[in-house]
């Protein structure tokens, strides 16, 4: 059996011959009908691709593309809704389902919910408590590193940037609303 | 002429937001973008929902066009992976019921401008020849030769190495020429035409 390579290589080849490789491949060619066959089937191949046009889509094809624009917004926006819909749904559901099963256990034993009610009142007394007193040392320290001055732009700061969360909050729910 | 050249300024007014201008570029690159997707899918109504699908995620990914690579190839690479994703899905379906779909039997090509049998028949046989390539490297061959792109671009637009792109275009060529006498002896038996293969 002869060997095909490198002239298969070569017949299919990405980059150009040198003049040597050519004359190699082409003595190899008047040999071997199996190359011969490869070589007369690409070139067959590539004639054809090279001569076919590029094929162009019916006529209208931008003003079609401006109605699925059209229509693709709206459905997307109609699924952002419904999103947003299903989620507000989903919690207020969990929040209800959670409530629920509250009061019916209180309504069942209602000494033991008063129990368990006082024990996390006291819990979150503790823990306010606690919060008060860390919270206090930070700000007394704070307060003796920070210049007065300092305070009030900081305060200022806080304030603009809340007032500012509210306005942008309420201009999308103006927004949302009118869509 | 296989290739479009538009105002960058388009580009720039609609990655701003102007429709106007998107659909300007609509306008302009609608017959390269078809092309590839007719020349990946093979049928007519499929390009066009493919083709309508691309410029689509194109509009929503504007901000992330990076304006320093030519807009047509980075429409072409969001054609060629919709296309490619879309004929894997294919053939999953197609093998889950266990039915495959017949590659030589190809959909019957819109007739181009030429509206002859003469160019119905090339058009059937270009597109067969394609039908019988793996998608990726139907991709590889279609951005060679109707886009002229280099392996560079090719590359990039595919989500290859350049050394994977010269493989499956090395691949695809030699499964095309054993394609070619095929397809020759099928036309022959229909009653053929008069192309005669050049000697080598
Ligand atoms: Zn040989």
């Amino acid at each position: 059996m002869m060997p095909h390579q490198p002239f298969e290589e070569w017949l299919l080849a990405v980059h150009d011959l040198s003049a040597a490789e050519a004359a190699k491949l082409e003595s190899h060619l008047r040999e071997c009908s199996s190359c011969r066959a490869l070589a007369t089937g690409w070139a067959e191949a590539e004639r054809r691709l090279e001569a076919a046009p590029l094929l162009a889509p019916t006529e209208g094809f931008a003003e079609r593309w401006q109605a699925t624009l059209v229509a693709r917004e709206i459905a997307q926006r109609r699924w952002q809704a419904w999103l947003v819909f299903g989620l507000s749904l989903a919690g207020a559901l969990a929040l209800a389902v959670l409530l629920g099963w509250q009061v019916l256990s209180s309504l069942l034993s209602p000494a033991h919910a008063a129990v368990g009610l006082l024990q996390v009142m006291v819990w979150v007394a503790a823990a306010v408590a606690a919060a008060q007193e860390v919270g206090l040392v930070l700000v007394r320290s704070l307060a003796a590193l920070v210049p007065p001055g300092l305070w009030i732009a900081l305060v200022v700061g806080a304030a603009a940037l809340i007032s500012l969360w509210l306005i942008t909050m309420s201009r999308y729910a103006i927004q949302g609303v009118r869509q | 002429m296989r290739s479009v050249s538009v105002p960058q300024e388009w580009v720039a007014q609609a990655r701003a937001g102007d429709r106007q201008a998107f659909t300007l570029l609509v306008e302009a690159y609608q017959v390269p973008v078809y092309n590839l997707c007719r020349r990946m899918l093979g049928n007519p109504g499929e390009a066009e929902d493919a083709a309508q699908e691309t410029f689509w995620r194109a509009f929503q990914a504007l901000e992330r066009y990076d304006p320093q690579r030519p807009f047509a190839t980075w429409l072409l690479s969001i054609a060629a992976h919709y296309c490619i994703d879309y004929l894997r899905r294919q053939r999953l379906v197609a093998l889950s019921l266990e039915a495959m779909p017949d590659y030589h039997d190809v959909p019957d090509p819109a007739p181009g401008p030429e509206s002859s049998a003469e160019a119905h028949e090339r058009e059937r046989r270009v597109a067969s020849m394609l039908q019988s390539l793996d998608p990726l490297d139907r991709a590889a061959i279609v951005m060679r030769y109707w886009y002229d792109l280099s392996y560079e671009e090719m590359s990039e637009a595919l989500s290859l190495s350049v050394s994977a792109v010269k493989s499956r275009l090395h691949r695809a060529r030699r499964q095309l020429a054993g394609v070619w006498p095929e397809s020759q002896a099928s036309g022959l038996a229909r009653g053929g035409t008069h192309d005669a293969a050049p000697a080598v």
